[in-house]
């Protein structure tokens, strides 16, 4: 098959973009070359700053098109004698065939003449001049721009356009740019204009010029650069793969250089340094054995260094003046106790309707002490209420005013650096865990706790505020803070009733809202239940069974989920589907009854007689198990009762004439549907006929 | 390299690419982008090219002259490309050279960064230029100005003149850089940078500068009434440095902050929606 080699040369384009786009070219192609019915095979793309590229072997000519057009019903179509009307033959005039090629064909709507079209399949060429282009405005960027009197819109300048089929350019025009057989090297290392005539000759021509095409080698490069520099440094490189990877994306010639600063820095706290040369400059650092940071930085540069000492000086200076100014903050903020910042949190505003961070902070104290109370920790009480007044007050340093990524950490240093003991430094510092969903918790218990009393306040604010997420938008990270709180009580086994929780913590504002308290509970709580939903999912949980848990009143997520782990152990296995078979027929009678009362001595036949025996049975072991969290072993007993079931709707009739009968009989079916529902609802799992 | 190196080296160069130099304004602005070369003639159909030093007052980013990189006040270097061209990149890169920078020796990236100014209703899509680590250049593709789609799209190019020099001249402190052979930056502006930080963060008059920017602003209005854009944005630019002393000052809450910046925004909207009139053609 021919191929095709398209390349648009582009201004720099955002990392961020390039993540999304390198995937999202090839899936769009295939997409348009499907629905225009061509035949293609090996699409592959690559992305750099500068171009986005896109490459596949596709069939000289597009598909014919067999296509049946209907037309007017027989009735209209050919009068009593079968002879066509005006109508009939207007029609086989627009299809461009004769009457006599028509047919009738049945629809649901009756018979209809219809004309059999082929569409005959044009020349690859013409098409991909065509769709090539719907292709690129196809192409999704976080922020789009306009740079030409045309009005295109796309994420930067488009410059050049390589757009070969079969070794030949297909001519097309895009914002005023040409389509032409060459591309073009690095910036500063690269010709400008360069023939290409095929895939492999254009990877080949672009390594010549400076350029590394694919994502993947550039990520190598640069891993392995870090290794060798790291090594040269006599440490290791503090790894960070989502660094790595921006930076591959931000140049087309990755080469590492290492620079250094000064080791007196080293006595600042190491999560300002790194913060410095991470977060502001993109640097990788270095570590000793012992974890230590060493004095060094590697940055990637886009270009060979011609004068690697010239590079070197300048990242060196940045470095420089940004240390000095965290060594300068980091001073000058120690000169001021936290205990005495408090009363600034007073004139420090939080939001404009839920007043300063003081208000704030008396709101996490009433949260805090409401959720001790629950999960049985009053004895923290004085000391989680103390780290809750100290929480925010970095807020005030100059640090974080700076750096306001540091927050929470830098509460928790400086915490240390007053000499508090680790437990309170700890729980300050790690306030603000778990950041993203694959975060670790706070490492101690009352850390847990402040971070989820500031969690359960932000969320009530966000939905006292109306800030409530719906779909792609999640202006207050609510479900991010969400998934945290949710995460941090299942690790901790911190048995949360967020119902009670919520109502509380709800009840401490005093401004108008937009929602009713019973609306913002019911959101809230509904969120929560998402993000259990979502944990779980994680770790492979399947939907039904996530359902099966959740259809039923569990005390705490804790509980929730050891049941789900129990239940999803067993998921695959024939007992549960057969009780789950089992549930679904008993559903389906007892759903709409009310309660009736059971009498074992109005018990008739066999089967009933064994189902009762059977469930009185193990009835006391599954209550006990499941009074004791002992879920896996109530399971295993539960399930027993699966043919017993079975085998009652086999042989009995629920729906008897009689009434004494049969209601005695769906009583019997309640107290079972009663006391298994205290496991989950078995009705809801999915089993496959 | 002295500091008046540096702008006497751009002004050649642009000059040499048949821009107009052009002078500072003569009102406190926060950026280049806010003298009327670049507001009013970023607007509209017509062709502009335009290069200028513009004095710019950043009250809350005064540090009393004890910062080495903070100042209160700075000087940028301001290039206004209508229409962009298509080799506006390699424009900018060869300028580079005019100050003894060559960007085959130097670690050159286009880092995503895009600029938004609130008060002028406009916005942009470009990157800061980072040369071996450092900012030098904001480089911005004028999406909006006044609330109005621009059409042709200007390029705005924003040189640090501060920066630049000390990462010439290998200086950490900006008040050690020279501004000639006899003068150091210090010598020729510390008092001032000590003076109106002071001024802005401790003296400054609040209740003046309240009713100055309610009084500015009613003179906008009446001024956009009259149809009298040019004088009428002026008023603006007085109203948007009262605002920026006030909230040095910390004068202003968050509350407030938001809806001065409406007022000051709805001015210059007005004032562009007028200028791109087709009847009034005022420039």
């Amino acid at each position: 098959m021919p191929e095709l080699l398209f390349e648009l040369g582009c201004e720099e384009i955002p990392a961020d973009d390039l993540f999304v786009l390198t995937a999202e070219i090839k899936r769009v192609a295939a997409t348009v070359f499907e629905s225009n019915r061509l035949v293609f095979a090996g699409v592959e793309s690559e992305a750099t700053p500068r171009r986005l590229v896109l490459r596949a072997d596709i069939e000289s000519m597009q598909k014919d098109l067999r296509e049946e057009k209907l037309g007017p019903p027989r009735r209209v179509a050919v009068d009593q004698n079968g002879t066509p009307t005006p109508a009939g033959l207007g029609f086989a005039k627009n299809a461009g065939l004769t009457f006599k090629k028509l047919k009738f064909v049945t629809t649901p709507k009756g018979e209809y003449l219809a004309a059999q079209i082929l569409v005959k399949g044009r020349p690859a060429a013409k098409v991909l001049k065509e769709v090539v282009p719907s292709i690129i405005s196809q192409l999704p960027f976080h922020k789009f721009m306009r740079w030409e009197s045309g009005g295109f819109q796309f994420g930067r300048p488009i410059r050049t356009i390589l757009f070969l089929y079969g070794g030949k350019v297909i001519p097309i025009e895009i914002t005023g740019v040409r389509s032409g057989k060459y591309t073009f090297g690095h910036r500063f290392m690269g010709s400008k204009k360069i023939p290409v005539q095929s895939y492999e000759d254009y990877k080949i021509r672009l390594a010549e010029n400076g350029v590394i095409l694919r994502f993947e080698d550039r990520m190598d490069v640069i891993r392995k650069e870090l290794s060798e520099h790291a090594q040269a440094a006599r440490g290791s490189i503090k790894q960070d793969e989502e660094l790595i990877r921006i930076m591959a994306n931000e140049v087309e010639w990755p080469e590492v250089l290492t620079g250094s600063f000064p080791a007196s820095f080293l006595e600042l706290p190491q999560e300002i340094l790194i913060n410095a040369m991470r977060k502001h400059q993109k640097y990788f650092c270095s570590v000793d054995a012992k974890g230590n940071l060493l004095s060094v930085f590697h940055t990637v540069l886009n270009t060979k260094a011609s004068k690697p000492n010239l590079i070197r000086l300048g990242h060196e200076r940045v470095l420089l003046a940004r240390l000095r100014d965290a060594e300068f903050f980091w001073n000058e903020d120690r000169k001021t106790a936290l205990e005495a910042r408090r009363p600034g949190l007073d004139r420090l505003t939080y939001h404009e309707k839920l007043g300063s961070y003081s208000q704030k902070v008396e709101r996490m104290k009433r949260i805090a002490q409401s959720l001790l109370q629950q999960v049985g920790e009053g004895a923290l009480q004085q000391t989680l209420t103390e780290l809750i007044d100290f929480s925010k007050v970095d807020l005030l340093t100059l640090m974080v005013g700076e750096f306001p990524e540091l927050q929470g950490k830098m509460c928790g240093l400086y915490a240390r650096a007053e000499g508090r003991d680790d437990p309170f430094w700890q729980a300050l510092y790690d306030q603000y865990l778990p950041v993203s969903a694959e975060d670790p918790v706070p490492r101690n218990t009352i850390g847990a706790l402040l971070s989820l009393a500031d969690r359960i306040e932000v969320l009530a604010s966000g939905f006292v505020l109306n800030m409530i997420p719906t779909g792609s938008k999640d202006p207050y990270a609510l479900r991010r803070i969400s998934t945290g709180a949710m995460k941090i009580a299942l690790e901790y086994k911190l048995h949360v009733d967020f119902r009670t929780q919520f109502e509380h913590a709800l009840s401490l504002y005093s401004v108008n809202t937009k929602l009713t308290t019973g609306e913002m509970l019911r959101g809230v709580l509904e969120l929560m239940q998402g993000r259990f939903r979502y944990l779980m999912e994680q770790q492979g949980v399947a939907h039904d069974t996530l359902n099966a848990i959740l259809n039923t009143e569990n005390r705490s997520y804790v509980e929730a989920q050891e049941k789900t782990m129990a239940l999803s152990s067993l998921s695959n296995s024939d007992d549960l589907k057969s009780l789950a078979r089992g549930f679904k027929r008993i559903n389906n009678i007892i759903f709409d009854q009310p309660q009736h009362f059971f009498d074992a001595d109005k018990l008739q036949q066999d089967g009933e007689v064994r189902l009762h025996r059977a469930f009185s049975d193990i009835a006391f072991r599954v209550e006990q198990n499941i009074q004791e969290r002992q879920y896996p072993d109530a399971l295993e007993i539960m399930v027993t009762l699966g043919p017993e079931i079975d085998n009652f709707f086999d042989e009995v009739m629920v729906m008897t004439e009689n009434p004494e009968l049969r209601n005695n009989r769906i009583a019997l079916l309640q107290q079972i549907s009663e006391l298994y529902r205290k496991m989950a609802d078995f009705s809801a799992l999915q089993i496959e006929l | 390299m002295y500091f008046q190196d540096l702008i006497f080296s751009l002004q050649r160069f642009w000059a040499k690419q048949g821009y107009i130099i052009q002078q500072p304004y003569d009102i406190e602005v926060g950026a280049g982008t806010m003298h009327p070369d670049t507001f009013f003639r970023v607007l509209g159909p017509d062709p502009f090219q335009v290069a200028y030093v513009q004095p710019s007052r950043r009250p809350a980013d005064g540090r009393y002259g004890q910062n080495p990189n903070r100042l209160y006040k700075h000087y940028q270097f301001q290039v206004i490309l209508k229409p962009a061209p298509s080799n506006i990149q390699e424009i900018y890169l060869e300028s580079l050279k005019s100050f003894g920078i060559d960007p085959a020796e130097h670690d050159v990236r286009f880092e995503e960064d895009n600029w938004e100014s609130p008060t002028l209703g406009a916005w942009g899509i470009g990157w800061q230029v980072l040369v071996d680590g450092l900012e030098i250049t904001q480089f911005t593709y004028f999406q909006q100005a006044g609330g109005i789609d621009l059409n042709p799209i200007s390029g705005e190019i924003t040189y640090g003149l501060e920066r630049i020099t000390a990462m010439i001249t290998g200086k950490e402190n900006v008040f050690a850089l020279h501004w000639n052979q006899n003068w150091t930056y210090d010598k020729v502006r510390l008092q001032e940078e000590y003076q109106f930080s002071k001024y802005s963060f401790e003296t400054a008059d609040i209740n003046l500068h309240f009713q100055l920017l309610n009084q500015y602003e009613a003179e906008a209005k009446r001024l956009i009434e009259e149809g009298l854009l040019r004088p009428a944005y002026d008023y603006c630019l007085k109203c948007s440095h009262a605002f920026n002393v006030l909230e040095a000052r910390g004068a202003i809450s968050v509350t407030e902050r938001t809806g001065l910046i409406a007022r000051i925004r709805n001015l210059v909207c007005r004032i562009a929606a007028a200028y791109t009139e087709p009847v009034a053609s005022n420039a």
